[in-house]
């Protein structure tokens, strides 16, 4: 019965020991994964939401980005390269958040490939935007380039990806 | 005896009809039921509900269609056949219809598609199309195919057309 209780609490400590190190130490690709559903998370909003509300949500989008972040838009009828800062990342959150009433975003399918020395990871997915009610919707392939700066993922670059071109 | 008989027919009835005669049996049919349809929907038959306007009047919006992914595994696609083509994955796929063969060279001139400079004629385009264009890459490499929607009336900048890789093709639209 002793040597019971003793393998059991043995057991115990090593199931708390390893959440312990999987909640402080991420495998690197669960994190991105995560970082990649809090993008879409943040990206979305709803009509009922206040202006503070809507406001630190737009900052907490804004601040996924790393401060040097580049994104080329390549989609019909817009070609554009930028080098926003957070304020004006936050800026076009809210100015979206004026223009609809509502956004889902959606972040499908990410194909994750992390750099040796697991600082940076590129990341292929397929990015949806709908409008709740509305038939509008947007599908998108994007490849994000995130970079780990203490111990956190920010996103480094943004690029869209035509689907049907030989590239 | 006789009232514990009359008392437990409904329930009897009942099991049969939830369980069978023989529950175990019943078990292991319902096991290999799921198994087969979640092998039957993941690997050879994929069901697809379409959005958006690019391959109407073929096919409407909101239904309900399947993609056969067995369908190239021998063959490979040909000029005519309506085909799902994936993003980074299968959550969300094209559908088009292939309308030139790798090797191939695709123009539209005055809305008609040319395909090694010869007019192709396409039953399945029922609106008038207006489209000039050379794309940027007019001759398809060897594992390309030109895909197109069947709905031409959109303006051409709107449609969602171009190359798609063998790779990307998952299977053919039933």
């Amino acid at each position: 019965m002793k040597m019971a209780r003793r393998i059991l609490l043995v057991a115990t400590l090593i199931a708390l020991g390893v959440w312990l190190w999987l909640y402080f130490f991420p495998n690197p690709e669960k994190a991105v994964r995560k970082r990649i559903a809090e993008i879409a998370e943040t990206a979305s909003f709803t009509g009922n939401e206040g202006n503070f509300k809507a406001t630190a949500q737009a900052w907490q989008f804004a601040s996924l980005f790393a401060t040097n972040v580049e994104i080329h838009v390549n989609v019909p009828e817009q070609v554009f390269s930028q080098n926003p800062d957070h304020n004006e990342i936050m800026n076009a959150a809210l100015g979206a958040r004026r223009r609809l009433v509502s956004l889902k975003v959606e972040m499908l399918d990410p194909n994750i490939l992390l750099s040796r020395d697991k600082k940076f990871a590129f990341v292929d997915v397929t990015a949806r935007a709908t409008v709740p009610g509305d038939n509008f919707f947007l599908v998108q392939e994007l490849k994000i380039t995130l970079r780990k700066i203490g111990g956190k993922w920010f996103i480094q670059r943004v690029e869209t990806i035509k689907t049907l071109s030989r590239a | 005896m006789q009232d514990e008989t009359v008392n437990s027919k409904p329930c009897s009835w009942l099991w049969v009809i939830i369980f069978g005669r023989s529950p175990r049996r019943t078990a292991i049919r319902v096991v290999v039921l799921i198994v087969a349809a979640v092998i039957t929907f993941k690997y050879v038959i994929r069901p697809v509900r379409v959005s958006g306007p690019s391959m109407s009047p073929t096919y409407r919006e909101n239904s309900i269609k399947f993609v056969n992914r067995l369908a190239y595994s021998r063959d490979e696609p040909q000029r005519g056949d309506v085909v799902a083509i994936r993003f980074t994955g299968e959550s969300i796929m094209l559908m088009k219809r292939v309308v030139a063969l790798p090797g191939e060279r695709v123009e539209f001139i005055n809305g008609k598609l040319h395909v090694n400079h010869r007019v192709q004629d396409e039953p399945y385009v029922k609106r008038p199309c207006y489209w000039n264009f050379v794309p940027e890459h007019p001759v398809l490499g060897p594992d390309e195919y030109y895909v197109v929607g069947d709905n031409r009336s959109m303006r051409e900048e709107d449609h969602t057309k171009g190359v798609a890789r063998r790779s990307k093709i998952v299977g053919k639209i039933l």
